[in-house]
């Protein structure tokens, strides 16, 4: 005895991986055609567009903010128009534009900069690195960046000694310098785990910036 | 051209022809560095590449630095567009790969508690079911892969044809359908377990 094969083979898979774009208005018209011809004798894709037309608008919908984003674009963007030869306007250590470091330097003063719980950093805007960015920067302002370290972070004014040290071991660092004239701790981390440390630093509400002050592992 | 949802079919081939032209103006401006005409390209791609982005990377500071990351590419480099493209596929392109490195450095998977509470973050008009349904689908894409994640969002939300996606994430039209089954299927699976009421 043979096996019973039902009529829904290539063509429903087909008609079923097409469903999405008869739905979005993006087939070409033979494509159309095939989908309508099938629609009208299964139900299964009839259910199917039915599902679809619920899961499209749901997937559809998340807020948005473009003017906090811009600014900081046209920061980067007024960075890179800046004329070779003239600095530019703001500090830049490591291979990424380092705003905190200007406005920690205005504000270290206020603080008390002899222990690890001192000097900190009020309020910050980080620039995002040039995507494929290669050219070799240097310290405009700020010390450089001693051999050895591979993070460069800062925490908030009010960070008890305790959370710094804790937040260290967590992720397996050592001090190697810091703080800094910019109130900046400058942190060594096994080189495969640096992507992890930052994601863990940044994830502590303690922590104002936590960025990368090397290459890093070649990705 | 890749477009918000809500747009009928003639209103897209006509509004898609004038701004794919605007976008090459655009671009030709930029060339010449014109920070004016990178401006209104920003603004006008910042929505579209954020809900692309967010539906790959999810985290917003992720999202934020990929979206600056991929216009940067733009800005520098504006002289890469050959025109053999619209101007949309070429920066979702970009926007693909720049997001697909950024997931490999930060591969945080979301919990459903977080996917409640970004949810309870956005529109305040959304009813609860609304709420439920997207933090569900939230947590649910979240475990897909990003690939997976792009094909659903270019599609649903940007309106793109298989064949736009497939040039945008640099593979063959069959992967991009079928990535795009398993994806609805897997989907369809996580709704039906926990709302049996929503199919």
């Amino acid at each position: 005895m043979g096996r019973v094969i039902g009529f829904r083979g290539g063509k429903h898979r087909e008609v079923q991986e097409l469903l999405p774009w008869y739905l979005n208005g993006q087939l070409d018209p033979t494509e159309e055609d095939r989908v309508r011809a099938h629609l009208s004798v299964c139900a299964e894709c009839q259910a199917e567009v039915r599902f679809q037309e619920r899961l499209g608008p749901e997937i559809a919908q998340l807020p948005l903010n473009v003017e906090h984003s811009w600014s900081r674009m046209r920061r980067m963007v007024e960075a890179d128009r800046a004329p070779a030869g003239r600095p530019r306007p703001e500090p830049v250590w490591g291979g990424r534009s380092w705003a905190p470091i200007a406005l920690a330097r205005r504000t270290a003063p206020l603080l008390g900069v002899g222990a690890l719980a001192g000097a900190l950093l009020v309020a910050v805007v980080a620039y995002s690195p040039p995507f494929g960015a290669t050219a070799q920067y240097h310290a405009l302002g700020a010390r450089a960046a001693p051999t050895g370290g591979n993070v460069m972070v800062i925490f908030r004014p009010d960070t008890p000694e305790r959370s710094l040290r804790e937040a260290l071991i967590a992720i397996h660092a050592h001090l190697v310098d810091g703080p800094t004239e910019a109130d900046a701790y400058v942190l060594s981390v096994p080189a495969p785990e640096r992507e992890i440390a930052l994601a863990a630093l940044r994830a502590r509400a303690e922590v104002v910036t936590a960025q990368p002050i090397d290459p890093g592992p070649s990705r | 051209m890749l477009y918000g949802p809500g747009q009928s079919e003639v209103d897209r081939q006509t509004e898609g022809a004038s701004l794919a032209s605007d976008d090459v103006r655009l671009i030709r401006r930029i060339v010449e560095r014109d920070l004016r005409a990178f401006e209104a390209l920003y603004r006008d791609y910042h929505p579209r590449l954020t809900r692309f982005l967010t539906n790959m990377l999810r985290l917003p500071h992720l999202v934020e630095e990929a979206l600056n990351d991929t216009m940067m590419v733009v800005w520098k480099r504006p002289d890469k567009y050959n025109g053999a493209s619209k101007v949309s596929t070429w920066i979702f392109a970009i926007a693909y790969r720049t997001a697909l490195k950024a997931r490999s450095r930060h591969d945080e998977p979301l919990d459903d508690q977080s996917a409640l509470e970004l949810v309870d973050g956005g529109d305040p008009e959304q009813s609860m079911g609304q709420r439920q349904v997207q933090a569900i689908l939230l947590t649910a894409m979240d475990r897909l892969s990003a690939e997976h994640r792009a094909v659903l969002g270019l599609t649903y939300f940007h309106g793109a044809g298989y064949r736009e996606i497939a040039e945008i994430m640099g593979c063959p039209v069959g992967t991009v359908k079928t990535r795009m089954l398993h994806a609805r299927r897997y989907l369809k699976g996580m709704l039906a377990g926990r709302l049996g009421d929503w199919l």
